[in-house]
């Protein structure tokens, strides 16, 4: 388990694969999701790689099935809810896979093309029927006005429209045309205009809106259409007019000369639509089939799909070997999953049927490796919240594993209400317990995705607001009386004047029988009901916040002890950590000391006398206070030890590493010579950087220098090292004493927290409780449902992450800012379960 | 729908309201015997009103309201005296007389509002919990 704590141990590997087994071998450890692999071709483009055309080919088979998705989508169609996790394929039958889908998508384009042929001729028939069903009313309008034309023949026409009546054209041997259609509503205004501007009166136009809304072909929308019929005299008007309608987008039918005629083309056109409805049909049924069939193994294809692709991408990230037989890759492999590595390598190969089997071989280097910490479902949200700030450096100390208990500590100090805290307990346990639905963990919802990844936090921080409730004694605002009232107000023996002329009395703990012991958890309930008891509060929450602060700076002080002795740089724990403790400790560490100091050996009885020790703190530091009577004797004579070993701690850390890297560097001369004679004596790198490792084992004090790197002559910059380290100095002095005062969020969090629900309480539930009426019943029910949404919105959601956000920041800044250097790389293993699915963006999964 | 159409293909008689009604009877019979669960999906669709979610929060705000009420009642029947804001008390009460039954009295009528209030939520978590099984039988149908 010393994952967790350090991470694991990582080294790089050479993988030897047989040209007819690498495929199945990275299908084996894709599987498994051992290791990452390296690119060893960095300077070829994508295109130039070995294995571009099986890609293309891969995303060839993505775009049908993108395809076929998004029509499966379209239709309605429910994929399966298998959880199926298919193995790559192998080549020879990726083109089985390829055929398949190939015809699949010609099939599907095929029927979806005729359904639109057909939809338009039926759109087609039906405009048309319209259009004669209403030009016969035009026709009967005028019908009804022959007569009366003939009758007014001798007159001239009482309508500007025509120039020449109706008459006097037929004695010109003009024929009259006729053109009619269909033309969208939102055109026929302008319709009109250009066709009088054009045609000035050698035309009529009459027109009427069909009632029905009819399908536009190209948008899909239903729009509304108005069926015109123009009247025109001359064929050179005519072909005007068809321009102009050709323009108009109208869709132009032929207008039957007779009566007859028009009954037989309505007939005719009955017929057809009928028999198109029923083909329609006929085509869409065999479409839901087609699709629903595809449905069943398009999932299947696609993490097949996915997976290949991966393969061959790791592919092209391995080069030939002088043989060109064998495919080299290097990976890396954390050392204790090396046997794992060699049987899958094994399996891939027996799989594959090849003779000669792929080996692993570890290769030494001096390249950071990657940081990998093993984690589980429950440590997995810790390791991502401190992996937020920075992935640790290679074997440096892990802060999750001690986040695991004084986040949700932190946070409960903040948070600190017994009956949200259950509430946040009982919603965390509810997702726990749900943990395995399928529907709960594949929501797209990234709000609700962040809550339940983070759900075993959130159960800890409600569990731990549990007991921070108690300890505070806060309940939806309210006290619990568990243990009974370490207060008596009978005792102070009060007279009835008293009560009735004071508006506020004091109890006062100095009279016998008031105050008769301590409360045994938590704060004495009889606070809630004091008007002072903000003042007692605020006094006890900024000591605590500051004693809090203290021990855990302090904590990760210590922590910074772990990493100086693995890397084997002892020199720090004197030169660096010492001073910095001592600082932190003779400084505030007395503060501590000073407030418990006080707590103990103060009573109710000299609570006059006590002393402030904030006065004593900044006496200390002026190094006064011969006015101030002591709080114990020999205070003076201990502040100023104190004082004087903080102030030389400072010089110590400002200089001393850097002076005794110099005099390590410069001073000795042995070193040189230890290193150019093993050079001259063993000639190879591996030998060296074997030797090295085995002096690393072995605890040479020698082997902390080979951290300079493979040149073992490299001067040791004195300027670059003293500035480092004084900014080190500088920035730690000063931190100790904001990142202090910084711990002060954890008491103003926590009375915001406790006000706010006071607050709740008494403008929402006291009105409904004090309601009097018989109404006031059926009253207290609406409040009650408004209050519990105030609380959960205002009080769990707002206040709970910001109390989650500050404890946080406590968390990365104040206590990782001693010891986490968190400059590493995170560890990507090539692993199928982690490889993003496109079609999965695109929401079509 | 079905119904029309079984009386469309039997003949019907000019006259004779009576035979209508026959057939009227005879085609409920037959669609009661093959479509039940049809008619019960249209009571099903009449009577859901809320969806899942909606339900669901319904559910949970009735549990808390009933354990919570009903704890309240508690602490208020048995005179807690950290609640003494929360009752109606005027100043007469106080200072009538030295006995307090007439602040126990208020604390008590406090109770047994909310325990009535807790019975009220009682009744909206059943209500909340049908709605639930309704819009699962809904889920399985479809």
């Amino acid at each position: 388990m010393s994952s967790l704590l350090r991470g694991e141990e990582m080294c790089l590997a050479q993988l030897f694969l047989q040209s007819g087994s690498a495929y199945d071998c990275i299908s084996e450890l894709g599987e498994l999701g051992l290791v990452e692999f390296r690119d060893l071709n960095p300077s070829v483009t994508a295109f130039q790689r070995k294995h571009v055309n099986e890609i293309k080919k891969c995303e060839e088979m993505e775009r049908i099935l993108g395809y076929l998705l998004r029509e499966v989508k379209k239709a309605d169609i429910s994929l399966p809810e298998r959880d199926v996790n298919p193995v790559a394929p192998l080549p020879k039958h990726v083109m089985a896979i390829m055929e398949q889908l190939q015809r699949l998508e010609v099939e599907l384009g095929e029927v979806t093309r005729n359904k639109e042929k057909l939809q338009r001729n039926l759109l087609e028939l039906t405009e048309y029927t319209h259009m004669l069903r209403i030009t016969r009313k035009f026709v009967q309008r005028t019908a009804e006005r022959e007569p009366l034309q003939v009758q007014y023949e001798e007159f001239p026409f009482l309508e500007k429209e025509t120039m020449m009546d109706y008459s006097s054209m037929q004695r010109l041997g003009a024929k009259l045309g006729f053109i009619s259609g269909l033309i969208q509503r939102v055109k026929i205004e302008a319709f009109e205009r250009m066709l009088w501007r054009v045609c000035k009166g050698y035309t009529i136009l009459s027109y009427a809106e069909v009632e029905e809304y009819l399908e536009n072909p190209d948008t899909g929308e239903p729009t509304k259409c108005v069926v015109f019929l123009i009247s025109y005299w001359g064929d050179q008007i005519g072909q005007k007019v068809k321009k102009i309608c050709d323009c108009y987008h109208c869709h132009v039918y032929p207008y039957p000369s007779s009566n007859e005629e028009r009954n037989d083309v309505v007939e005719g056109l009955r017929t057809r639509i009928q028999d198109l409805h029923t083909v329609l049909n006929r085509t869409e049924d065999y479409l839901r089939q087609v699709l629903i069939k595809a449905s069943e193994s398009v999932y299947t294809w696609v993490i097949q799909v996915k997976k290949m692709k991966a393969i061959y991408y790791i592919l092209n990230l391995c080069s030939f070997d002088v043989t060109n037989k064998c495919l080299i890759a290097e990976v890396w492999c954390p050392v204790n999953d090396i046997p794992t590595l060699r049987r899958a390598l094994e399996e891939g190969s027996r799989k594959s049927g090849a003779t000669v089997p792929s080996f692993v071989n570890r290769i030494p280097t001096s390249d950071t490796p990657p940081t990998l910490i093993k984690t589980n479902k429950f440590t997995s949200g810790f390791q991502n919240i401190v992996d937020a700030y920075g992935v640790g450096s290679y074997r440096e100390v892990n802060p999750a594993p001690f986040t695991i208990i004084t986040f949700p500590f932190l946070f409960a100090v903040m948070f600190g209400d017994l009956g949200h805290g259950v509430i946040m307990a009982v919603f965390a346990a509810w997702m726990v317990l749900c943990e395995n639905n399928r529907k709960l963990k594949n929501t797209r919802n990234e709000i609700w995705n962040t809550f339940f990844e983070g759900r075993y936090i959130i159960l800890m921080m409600g569990l731990f607001s549990i007991y921070t409730g108690l300890i505070y004694n806060d309940c939806f605002s309210k006290s619990l009386n568990i243990f009974g009232s370490g207060w008596s107000v009978k005792a102070m023996g009060w007279t009835k004047e008293q009560w009735e002329n004071n508006r506020f009395l004091t109890l006062d703990p100095n009279v016998t029988g008031v105050f008769k012991g301590p409360y045994p958890l938590g704060i004495d309930p009889i606070w809630n009901l004091a008007s002072n008891r903000l003042t007692f509060l605020n006094s006890y929450k900024m000591k605590m916040s500051v004693i809090l602060g203290i021990i855990h700076m302090s904590f990760g002080v210590i922590l910074s002890t772990y990493n100086y002795l693995h890397f084997r740089k002892k020199y720090n724990l004197y030169l660096v950590f010492l001073p910095e403790l001592l600082f932190l400790l003779c400084l505030f560490g007395y503060l501590v000391f000073m407030i418990l100091y006080k707590w103990l050996a103060f009573s109710a009885k000299d609570s006059r006398h006590a002393p402030s020790i904030l006065i004593h703190f900044i006496n200390m530091f002026l190094m006064q206070g011969d006015g101030l009577q002591p709080l114990y004797p020999g205070q003076t004579g201990l502040q100023i030890f104190l004082v004087v070993i903080a102030v030389l701690s400072v010089p110590v850390l400002l200089l001393g590493k850097p002076v005794y890297l110099y005099w390590l560097h410069n001073g000795s001369h042995r070193l040189g010579l230890y290193r150019g004679y093993e050079r001259v004596r063993r000639n190879s790198e591996e030998e060296l950087y074997l030797m090295r490792a085995h002096d690393m084992e072995e605890g040479s004090s020698h082997s902390d220098l080979s951290s300079s790197g493979e040149n073992p002559t490299e001067e040791f910059d004195f300027a670059d090292e003293l500035l480092h380290q004084a900014i080190h100095t500088i920035e730690y002095c000063l931190g100790c004493v904001s990142n202090t005062a910084s711990y002060l969020r954890l008491w103003a969090l926590s009375l915001a927290h406790a006000q706010l629900s006071e607050v709740l309480w008494a403008m929402v539930m006291r009105v409904g409780l004090r309601m009097d009426s018989t109404l006031g019943v059926l009253f207290l029910v609406p409040v009650f449902g408004l209050f519990a949404v105030l609380t959960v919105s205002i009080l769990l959601v707002m206040e709970g992450l910001s109390a989650f956000l500050h404890a946080l920041r406590l968390h990365w800044v104040e206590f990782q800012n001693k010891f986490y250097g968190g400059t590493g790389v995170k560890f990507c293993p090539f692993a199928f379960s982690l490889l993003p699915s496109s079609f999965e963006h695109d929401g079509l999964l | 729908m079905y119904m029309l159409s079984t009386s469309r293909t039997l003949p019907v008689s000019n006259h004779s309201h009576l035979t209508e009604l026959m057939i009227i009877r005879k085609s409920v019979e037959l669609v009661s015997a093959s479509r039940l669960p049809f008619l019960n999906q249209t009571l099903i669709m009449r009577v859901l009103i809320c969806g899942p979610k909606l339900a669901a929060c319904g559910m949970v705000l009735s549990m808390w309201g009933v354990i919570m009420l009903a704890i309240l009642g508690i602490f208020f029947t048995t005179h807690s005296a950290v609640l003494i804001e929360d009752v109606p008390l005027t100043y007469k009460d106080i200072r009538e007389d030295t006995n307090p039954q007439r602040i126990y009295d208020l604390y008590n009528s406090v109770g047994y509002n909310c325990f009535i209030a807790a019975a009220v939520y009682i009744l909206f978590g059943a209500f909340a919990c049908c709605q639930m099984r309704l819009n699962k039988q809904k889920e399985l149908v479809h």
